[in-house]
């Protein structure tokens, strides 16, 4: 995974373009406002999950990878949101 | 096994396997050529209810131009070794990017992702393999292009090419894609380069506008096949009309199916109902709107239908929901709506529902948007429904017929229920045909689960092909199966013909059942 600091807007971009359709909708858990490590976000990327496709290189490379993770490490938890699934 | 590679391509030896990866290192760069289980991980996540082992390859190739696809054939060549393309690779159901036979070689397109060309005027488009339907629609959008897109449900992460060279569909007047396919560029096994209809011909300008060119159209050919690596695709796109109305029709029985279908078919033929209508039934309504099974039962096997009828009530969901659309002037649109409002209120059954009285609800919203060519992937809560990552599409074709739709019905309900699944299925409507789409949804974290649903996919294919059916497209376990249905006389032909094309057998075998 890259070294430099990824870009977050790009990651947030990303986020917003691609994984927002199921982690934003109800069809995956949500992720914005959630106290996980980046490199859970990576590996299950990655590898999938169940129900969940894997990401592949050419889908997202490591650095937009990385700054999906840290954008979503820093989003705060929506007070409406209740309790994460 | 000791190999440093994850898997190795049948009959070839680890230092064959060495050398040829050396090669494709000095043509394509080292940092396209990918070996290790970091990267190749990703290419495995299948929802077959196979091992993955089965499907793992030995290794991944990004090509970024056609001078790179044709020298990786040169390399399959000289090593024999198998090559499994892909474009956007998300074949969910049916494959995903894995390679049909474990240690082929994936060939990655998705780096090839140019919008080479959309005309506004002659509404076509020409893209590459890497294309998807959200950058399309985002282009779209940008420039302000009065023009529509058809695609399946994955839309966002889809891509027209790879969708249409497995003959997939959408939900438009557009939806049966390969119908709308104009133009298409291949690399052949012995590194040609091959465009279909006038593509071949110095200076053309009609790649896009006419199809069959001059002599034999070979385009067909090349979808559900191994006979080439289709680099470029042409395609129509339908201009964005003035007016935009979809619509659904509630029914309350299951066995109104027959009734529904006797329906809506002179309104598909006659292109009142100009698009490709769905007909879903409870259970597929109700994944879409985020229901889970775990949220009535825990406990195993096929869900009652005391609780089917439970779940209708609860999401106001009919026993089959038909989602349809109206397309044109203000004036077009209304002529029709009054014929189809007419034909329902005749008909003494179904409860219309429009846009106004749907409001923000799903399913209803992103039936619309697929409908309309804005994408969403919504329906992925169809792998919720029981979890685990278990999804194979049994996709029979059927007659537009009433009788022999509520025979299909029963017949897989039956076969899904003894295996403890359930029927999680949708026709989409032909003019003259359907595309009876069943999702055979199991846990495949459950090994006891996945034996169960690799049994029962089994038996819907044995049992369907007893009534005279078959699928129109299946997922890699299963694709030698399939070949077998459509008898012997064309799968020797098909054979012939990739012995002429493909000596070597270096293109994907076993597509489609298809070896040298």
């Amino acid at each position: 995974v890259a070294q430099e600091p990824a870009n977050v807007g790009k990651g947030q971009q990303y986020f917003d373009k691609v994984c927002a359709k199921c982690h934003e909708t109800g069809v995956g858990p949500v992720l914005k406002g959630r106290d996980l490590p980046e490199a859970t976000y990576i590996i299950i990327a990655r590898l999938g999950r169940n129900a969940m496709p894997a990401f592949r290189i050419t889908d997202i490379d490591d650095d937009t990878l990385v700054a999906v993770a840290r954008y979503l490490a820093g989003t705060p938890k929506n007070p409406d949101q209740g309790a994460t699934p | 096994m000791n190999s440093k590679y994850q898997a190795l391509p049948k009959g070839v030896s680890e230092a064959q396997f060495d050398e040829a990866i050396g090669q494709f290192a000095a043509a394509l760069g080292a940092d396209q050529v990918l070996t290790s289980a970091e990267h190749l991980t990703p290419y495995t996540k299948i929802m077959m209810a196979v091992d993955t082992a089965e499907h793992t390859p030995s290794a991944v190739l990004l090509a970024t131009s056609v001078e790179q696809v044709q020298a990786v054939v040169r390399i399959c060549n000289a090593y024999k070794i198998p090559v499994w393309p892909i474009s956007t690779g998300r074949n969910f159901g049916y494959g995903s990017a894995a390679p049909v036979e474990r240690g082929q070689i994936v060939l990655d397109l998705k780096k090839m992702n140019k919008i080479l060309h959309v005309d506004t005027e002659l509404c076509t488009a020409l893209v590459e393999p890497g294309v998807t339907y959200q950058q399309l629609y985002d282009y779209l959008e940008e420039n302000k292009l009065p023009l529509m897109l058809s695609f399946s449900a994955p839309s966002a992460i889809a891509g027209p090419l790879g969708n249409t060279m497995d003959r997939g569909v959408g939900y438009t007047p557009y939806g049966e894609h390969f119908l709308m396919q104009c133009g298409m560029e291949v690399v052949l096994a012995n590194g040609d380069v091959y465009r279909t209809g006038m593509g071949g011909v110095k200076g053309d300008k009609a790649w896009q506008v006419f199809k069959w060119g001059f002599g034999p159209t070979l385009d067909g050919m090349f979808t559900q096949s191994n006979y080439g690596i289709c680099t470029k695709m042409g395609f129509w796109l339908m201009p964005k009309p003035p007016v935009f109305k979809p619509f659904e029709i509630k029914f309350d029985n299951d066995d109104d199916i027959g009734d529904i279908v006797e329906l809506l078919r002179p309104l598909r033929i006659a292109q009142i109902i100009p698009n490709a209508v769905v007909i879903a039934g409870t259970l597929w309504e109700a994944s879409t709107c985020n229901t889970r099974r775990s949220d009535y039962l825990t406990t195993p096997g096929a869900t009652p239908d005391s609780v089917i009828q439970q779940i209708r009530k609860d999401k106001n969901l009919g026993a089959w929901n038909v989602y349809a659309a109206l397309y044109g002037t203000p004036e077009q649109v209304e002529v029709n709506w009054k014929i189809v409002t007419d034909t329902i209120k005749r008909a003494g059954k179904g409860k219309i529902v429009t846009q106004e009285e749907a409001g923000d609800t799903q399913p209803f919203k992103y039936r619309a948007q697929l409908m309309s060519g804005v994408p969403n992937l919504q329906e992925f809560g169809l792998y919720n429904w029981r979890g685990g990552g278990g999804s194979m599409w049994f996709a029979p074709v059927s007659q537009a017929r009433g009788s022999e739709c509520g025979k299909q019905v029963q017949l897989a309900k039956s076969i899904l229920n003894k295996h403890g699944l359930d029927y999680v299925g949708e026709f989409i409507v032909g003019w003259r045909d359907m595309h009876h789409v069943i999702d055979v949804l199991y846990d495949r974290s459950n090994p006891e689960e996945m034996k169960v649903a690799h049994a029962c996919f089994s038996e819907l294919l044995d049992e369907f092909e007893k009534q005279g059916y078959a699928v129109y497209r299946v997922n890699t376990a299963f694709q030698e199966r399939v070949a077998n249905s459509y008898g012997p006389v064309k799968r020797k032909l098909e054979q012939t013909l990739k012995r002429a094309l493909d000596p070597n057998g270096i293109l994907a075998p076993g597509k489609s059942g298809i070896r040298i």
